[in-house]
This record gives C-alpha cells, sequence and structure tokens, in this order.
C-alpha cells in the first residue's frame, strides 16, 4: 500500500516534509496554539490518493495568534516570503497566505482564523499526529494536532462553497471530493453518521446540514459520486433524501 | 534557454480562478517535470469581489515565489482588467473574456478578446467551466506547458467517469485559441 508522501512528487517531497517538521519544532517551542486542517490531515490519514501540489493550512485562534507565530524565529536554512504583506479578511476569515522553502520547491503555509471553528477542530484534534523521517543524514520528527477528518467533512458539507458547487453540479469541486471520499470509506459506519450529525448540532447548524447532506446524495450521480447513493443508515440519520 | 513564466488568473470569487491555477501548477510540475508555485488573494470561503491566483512556471528552481512582471494576465471581469493590467510586461497577453471586459486598455501587449464564458455555456452547456475553457486556452497561447500534462491535472481532479465535460471544456479552449492565432 503506498505510503501518503508517494502523493507529494518527488521535487516537493523533501521540502514538505522539512517543512512539517519546522512547524513541529516551533510548536515544541512555544508557538500559539493551531490545528492543522485542509487537506493534509485527510491526506495522511490515507483518505486521499492523488497527486497535488499540498499546502499547509493553520487554524488559530485569533488573529494576534497568527501574528505571535509569523514573527516567531525560524530555522536559519528556511526562506519565509508572504504574499500579501498582511493579514487579509474576508467574510468573518483571517488569512495570512506565506510559502516557505528550505531546498528547491516553495510550499505553502496559510495562517487561518475563522472565530468559533478553533475549538470546533482543536477538540477534535487530540492525540496530534506522529510521524518520523529519514531525509539524507537528518532525522526530522512531525508531531501535529490534526483536525479530525469527520470534523472536516462537517465543515466542508457547511461551507458556502459546496452549496454552490452542488447547484451547478461541479464535478471538479474539491469540496464535494473530499466528502464523497470520506463518505464513501467511513459512510458504512453508524458512529461516522452519529458524530457528523452531533458535530452539526454543536455547530448551532444541524437543520442546515441535514438539507445540505440530503442534497448532496440527491445531487451526487450527476457529478460523479453515484458511489453516495443513500444507504439505509444514511437515511436512517439523514431523514428522507426525495 | 532557462525560463520563468509568471500568470495571473483574476476575475471574481466563484469562477474558479484558484481551483484553475492549481490545476496549471499541478500540470507543470507534477506531470510535465517542470516547477511551478501557486497563489490565492483571499480566503477559503470569501465570496463575491475580486479574486486572482498566479502560477509560476520555470524549467528551473524558482528563486522568488511572487509575481513581479506577468507575461499572461486572464481576466474575466472589466473590473480585474483594469485592477490588474499595470503589472502585466509591455510584451505579455492579455486574454479577456469578451463578454465581461467591454473595454481593453491600450498598450503593446498581445491582447485575445476571447467570449470564454459564452464558449463554456454554449460548447459545453455549463458556464461553471469558463475556467477550464480559459485553461485550454492559456496552456495554447503560452506553449509552456503540454496539454495532455493540464488534461492529466484535470483528470486527476473529477470522479473517474465524469472527466468528459472538464477534457471538452478544456479542448473548446485550445481549439478556440488556435483560431484566434490561426494555427
Amino acid at each position: 500500500m503506498a505510503h501518503w508522501t508517494d502523493r507529494l512528487g518527488e521535487k516537493r517531497r523533501a521540502d514538505l516534509l522539512l517543512v512539517l517538521n519546522e512547524i513541529s519544532r516551533l510548536r515544541a517551542h512555544g508557538a500559539p496554539e493551531f490545528v492543522v486542517i485542509g487537506a493534509i490531515p485527510l491526506l495522511v490519514r490515507g483518505y486521499l490518493e492523488y497527486r497535488a501540489l499540498w499546502d499547509v493550512d493553520l487554524l488559530f485562534r485569533d488573529e494576534n495568534a497568527i501574528s505571535a507565530f509569523a514573527s516567531l524565529p525560524k530555522d536559519a536554512g528556511l526562506r519565509v516570503v508572504d504574499y500579501a504583506g498582511d493579514c487579509l479578511r474576508s467574510h468573518g476569515i483571517t488569512s495570512y497566505l506565506t510559502t516557505w522553502k528550505f531546498q528547491r520547491a516553495w510550499i505553502n503555509v496559510d495562517l487561518i482564523a475563522r472565530g468559533a471553528l478553533f475549538e470546533f477542530f482543536r477538540s477534535g484534534s487530540s492525540p496530534p499526529w506522529i510521524e518520523t523521517f529519514d531525509l539524507g543524514d537528518r532525522h526530522l520528527t512531525i508531531e501535529l494536532p490534526c483536525a479530525a477528518a469527520w470534523d472536516i467533512f462537517v465543515d466542508k458539507v457547511l461551507s458556502p462553497r459546496m452549496r454552490r458547487d452542488i447547484e451547478a453540479q461541479a464535478s471538479i469541486s474539491v469540496d464535494l471530493r473530499h466528502v464523497a471520499i470520506i463518505c464513501q470509506r467511513d459512510g458504512g459506519d453508524r458512529r461516522f453518521w452519529e458524530h457528523v450529525v452531533g458535530q452539526s448540532r454543536r455547530l448551532g447548524r444541524e437543520p442546515e446540514f441535514l438539507a445540505m447532506m440530503r442534497s448532496i446524495i440527491r445531487h451526487a450521480a450527476r457529478v460523479g459520486y453515484a458511489n453516495l447513493a443513500p444507504t439505509p443508515l444514511a437515511t436512517r440519520y439523514l431523514g428522507d433524501m426525495r | 534557454m532557462a525560463f520563468r513564466c509568471e500568470i495571473r488568473l483574476s476575475g471574481s470569487g466563484g469562477q474558479g480562478l484558484i481551483l484553475a491555477g492549481k490545476i496549471m501548477a499541478e500540470a507543470a510540475a507534477i506531470y510535465d517535470d517542470k516547477n511551478a508555485t501557486q497563489s490565492q488573494s483571499y480566503g477559503p470561503e470569501a465570496r463575491g469581489g475580486s479574486s486572482r491566483s498566479e502560477v509560476i512556471i520555470s524549467d528551473e528552481e524558482i528563486d522568488y515565489p511572487k509575481a513581479v512582471n506577468l507575461d499572461l494576465l486572464l481576466a474575466l471581469t472589466q473590473e480585474a482588467c483594469d485592477k490588474y493590467i499595470g503589472d502585466l510586461r509591455p510584451d505579455g497577453v492579455l486574454i479577456a473574456d469578451s463578454g465581461f471586459v467591454q473595454k481593453v486598455p491600450r498598450g503593446s501587449f498581445r491582447v485575445y478578446r476571447v467570449p470564454i464564458t459564452e464558449t463554456a455555456e454554449r460548447e459545453v452547456g455549463c458556464s461553471l467551466v469558463a475556467n477550464i475553457v480559459a485553461l485550454g486556452i492559456i496552456t495554447h497561447v503560452l506553449g509552456i506547458v503540454k496539454p495532455e500534462a493540464v488534461e492529466s491535472a484535470i483528470i486527476s481532479r473529477v470522479p473517474r467517469g465524469s472527466e468528459d465535460m472538464n477534457i471538452k471544456a478544456f479542448r473548446t479552449g485550445v481549439v478556440l485559441a488556435q483560431r484566434l492565432a490561426g494555427t
């Protein structure tokens, strides 16, 4: 079975591992608390099995934490460039977009704050993901809190992008793809449905989540995700699919 | 001879420009053995307003990852065209969606006014793939990333069995560009 690092591309493998190692080191030396969100948690847990230019998305409690992290002294061999020169603020999201390079490839590292979602992802992120690598003569240790795949599922289902992608029947939607992959792997597990419905309730958005899930499942076949056909188990948790 | 090509895809939120930028970068870096960086201008859920994605492609290591002197600007709205045209090199290429960009700024750059969104709707039946049509145009106009590499990057992002619409959109863009360039 392929390892997740096989999905990185030869030219980018070393840089991504070195970046994750550096972020782990910063965390161990007093960096503000964060959670890895986005595609990386799904990649390292084996959900995503395709090659891409993976970004690292770090979710912080607030903008102050982003600033504190960005200003931490970093490894002397690392180059960091920020894309916009300042935090970008839009629709309740603050993002500070940077790119890091140790050897030959630039790896995007996005520092993000999204209000209450920090607590949502943080509570499901323990224990941290731990993995070690030997890279030439260097021994790398990655130890990072990663968002739980099922929490990422809830967040993606509720994102405004999902509604638009479903309405437009966008087969190329990244969010829809991730939702379909998680659902395909875990949708036969009663605990999955209990978790995602429970988490949507915790966010105060259960009716919206259930409606969106029903919509996704109804439209899934038309955009290439026939595997999302309603099962008796899904119907039990999501209600009538008609 | 070594090259560095700076591309900016600009328009409004919801037009799929960030995804298009990622596909172009993946085509170059993963499927065509080049080096590429990709960046975007806003957070993951932003809607409306201006949006941009930048891709740098080179056959050498990329020393500086930000676009400073554009070789190609794609503008899907008039606002984006007006805002970013000043960043285009004098000998660069402007590709503007003729359905939305009425006033093309003057300059020494090459201009392709193309009905991108209209073509996506008419030829492919879905305006949402205008970003993929645009990728086809860019791929042909620049000629630095193999079309097969872009198709591989597209296919890797869609579920099996549903590749047709997106590949059709891409090839429609290539054909549009071929007609414009007379090649």
